[in-house]
């Protein structure tokens, strides 16, 4: 047989707009696999010559799912470059917006686009795999999965007047105080997520025993792991020192500034994505391939810190052991960090200095560059912005999440053809499990639009020479 | 007693297209807010098939390029199948997805206003302006008339 390589184009059920090329060998086995990320933004160059208090509202339209976690690490930046201090209850407000913002986009992740392959089944018929049909199937669930991204979002609108692409979180701390009123709306909230949470664990405890062939290759192979460490090993999406812990759970380094970036992150564009692929500088491309996000966050953490969260943490680590190392326990990763999101939110609006309304510094840049760092839902996400003596932008760059994860996702796609793929044949069940790689990682290529279901894919065989031997084609 | 659920919805950065905003804000300056919800978004997603579960009547306010502008025009809202996006849902298409998560999904009208431009800008054209008082106007008739017939069958 000769050499074939498989496309599938496009990816989906993930936030934008990609493709997998699965290149076979002649003896049919997988000799290699890539995951190309299809669309350009251009957003580090358009964004020269504006003034950098624009920064975080222009970088919160890169995403509609992650516009709260551009507009906290752009700000952040911009905070570096003020050189201020932002007020104790300024940063306390920007927390809870965070975590809101990890809670709807968490649950847009498990229900709307992984429930289907969860609940459904890998191999269930594509045009049933799809939120609706889970709706059907199992309306209880679905109801949850809607409500929780629900009140995400409702927290994100109290909180910064918009759902989508709020503006409250401006260099310096946030643009208004909380008031008692809007506390009291959030914090009616919370009951209803946990409940849901709550359920959400005992319906899914069972059903994530039931992938044992995923778990063991969905990008299940030793890393590093990288995110933000708080006090006390507990989790933090917000603040703090960069760590780096291995596939044994021992720290490779600890304590890295944010600012000092280029010394421990090197960044590679490859030729067939614009998704630009990070690694572990010291360890050099590619051997330097690490995770972030919430399975890292978990592995980097002793504890979550939060009651609810920390048992559902217990049970993970006892069915999957510690580190997490397959990928497929992203899913289970981010309903604990469900739990966490809403436990903390709790303890920081029941905070005395809450309503406190100093929570923003004013001052004029002090600095000529600013570096800002936050956990994103899909992992750390850092933006770091150069001015001119006119305040304006001179150069920006940022390493997203997905960019962090590109080489664990190609290991991924890599690992679950080879073990998936037979004889040079993609079945469905096994085109759909390529993808599902992806969506545990769910990553976010800043997408307008993205497609559930039946989607429209193509898959073309090609040999050696690049001549198309066979193809697939499924429309909506 | 739920609430009637109004939604209007649009692009208010796209000139008229801002019209099912601005007839929502007039229905929800003349009614009170125990009588109706309030809903502004800039389209249908399934979070809201939640918001209308168990709601008498729900009002969708949309704009329509199909009517001559200052048009109105009102129908009932048919269920239909979700389909397989998500992002972007017809009125009924909510409905729908209100059924399979509650099993019954409500009464539902769709009051359309006929718009002039839908260029950038975030102010309605004066024709759409009159037009929104008239898509308020048709939805407090609506909402009345849903209340005054639920009552009648109570009795």
């Amino acid at each position: 047989m000769p050499a074939q390589r498989i496309v599938i184009d496009p990816v989906t059920r993930i936030e934008g707009h990609a493709k997998v090329s699965v290149q076979l060998a002649e003896d049919g086995t997988v000799a290699d696999a890539h995951f190309h990320v299809t669309q350009f933004r251009g957003f580090e160059k358009f964004c020269e010559n504006r003034p950098f208090y624009e920064m975080p509202s222009l970088m919160a339209r890169i995403c509609g799912i992650c516009p709260v976690s551009h507009l906290i690490a752009s700000s952040k930046a911009c905070d570096a470059i003020l050189a201020v201090t932002v007020p104790p209850n300024g940063v306390r407000l920007r927390r809870v917006l965070n975590l809101a913002q990890i809670l709807q986009s968490h649950a847009l992740s498990v229900f709307h686009l992984s429930s289907p392959d969860l609940l459904l089944g890998m191999d269930s018929p594509p045009e049933q795999r799809n939120i609706f049909g889970v709706a059907q199937s199992a309306p209880e669930v679905a109801k949850d999965g809607i409500r929780l991204r629900q009140i995400g979002q409702t927290i994100i609108e109290i909180l910064g007047g918009k759902r989508i692409h709020p503006a409250w979180v401006v260099p310096g701390g946030v643009s208004a105080p909380l008031t008692a009123e809007k506390r009291d709306r959030i914090a009616a909230l919370l009951p209803d997520a946990l409940a849901a949470l709550a359920r959400t664990s005992d319906r899914f405890r069972g059903v994530f025993q039931q992938f044992p062939e995923e778990i063991a290759s969905f990008a299940n192979f030793p890393s590093l792991f990288l995110g933000l460490s708080g006090d006390a090993g507990g989790l933090e999406h917000y603040d703090g020192p960069i760590r780096i812990t291995d596939s044994a759970g021992q720290v490779v380094a600890s304590g890295l500034k944010p600012e000092n970036y280029h010394q421990f992150f090197g960044e590679v564009a490859e030729d067939d994505s614009y998704l630009k692929s990070a690694y572990y500088l010291p360890m050099g491309y590619p051997a330097g391939v690490y995770r972030v996000g919430p399975l890292a966050r978990l592995n980097l953490a002793a504890a979550c810190g939060t009651r609810r969260a920390d048992q559902e943490l217990k049970t993970l680590r006892a069915f999957a052991g510690t580190p997490l190392l397959s990928s497929f326990h992203y899913h289970q990763a981010r309903v604990v960090e469900m739990f966490y999101a809403v436990e903390r939110i709790g303890e920081l609006l029941s905070h005395a200095d809450i309503l406190n309304p100093h929570v923003r510094a004013f001052a004029q840049p002090n600095q000529e560059e600013g570096v800002g760092v936050a956990e994103a839902p899909r992992g750390t996400l850092l933006h770091h912005y150069k001015i001119d003596s006119n305040g304006l932008i001179r150069f920006a760059n940022l390493i997203i999440a997905t960019g962090h994860n590109a080489l664990a996702m190609n290991y991924g796609v890599k690992q679950v053809a080879s073990h998936f793929v037979r004889d040079g044949h993609l079945s469905e069940g096994a085109l759909n499990r390529v993808e599902a790689v992806l969506r545990a990682f769910d990553p976010c290529l800043s997408c307008s639009t993205h497609a559930i279901g039946q989607m429209p894919l193509r898959i073309e065989l090609l040999d050696a020479d690049g001549t198309l031997v066979d193809q697939q084609r499924r429309l909506v | 007693m739920k609430r009637t659920v109004v939604i209007g919805f649009g692009n208010p950065l796209r000139g008229d297209d801002g019209i099912g905003w601005r007839a929502a804000e007039l229905v929800g300056a003349r009614l009170a807010e125990k009588t109706v919800e309030i809903i502004q978004c800039h389209q249908l997603t399934p979070e809201l098939a939640t918001c209308i579960e168990g709601a008498p009547l729900v009002i969708f306010l949309d704009a329509s390029v199909d009517l001559g502008p200052g048009e109105t025009s009102q129908e009932p809202v048919k269920k239909m199948e979700p389909g397989a996006w998500s992002h972007h849902f017809l009125p009924g298409q909510l409905l729908g997805l209100a059924e399979y998560l509650s099993r019954k999904a409500p009464p539902a009208v769709l009051i359309q206003g006929g718009v002039l431009s839908t260029c950038l800008g975030d102010t309605l054209s004066e024709v759409a302006a009159e037009c929104a008082r008239k898509m308020a106007d048709l939805a407090i008739t609506t909402e009345r008339l849903s209340r005054l017939s639920q009552v009648i069958t109570i009795t």
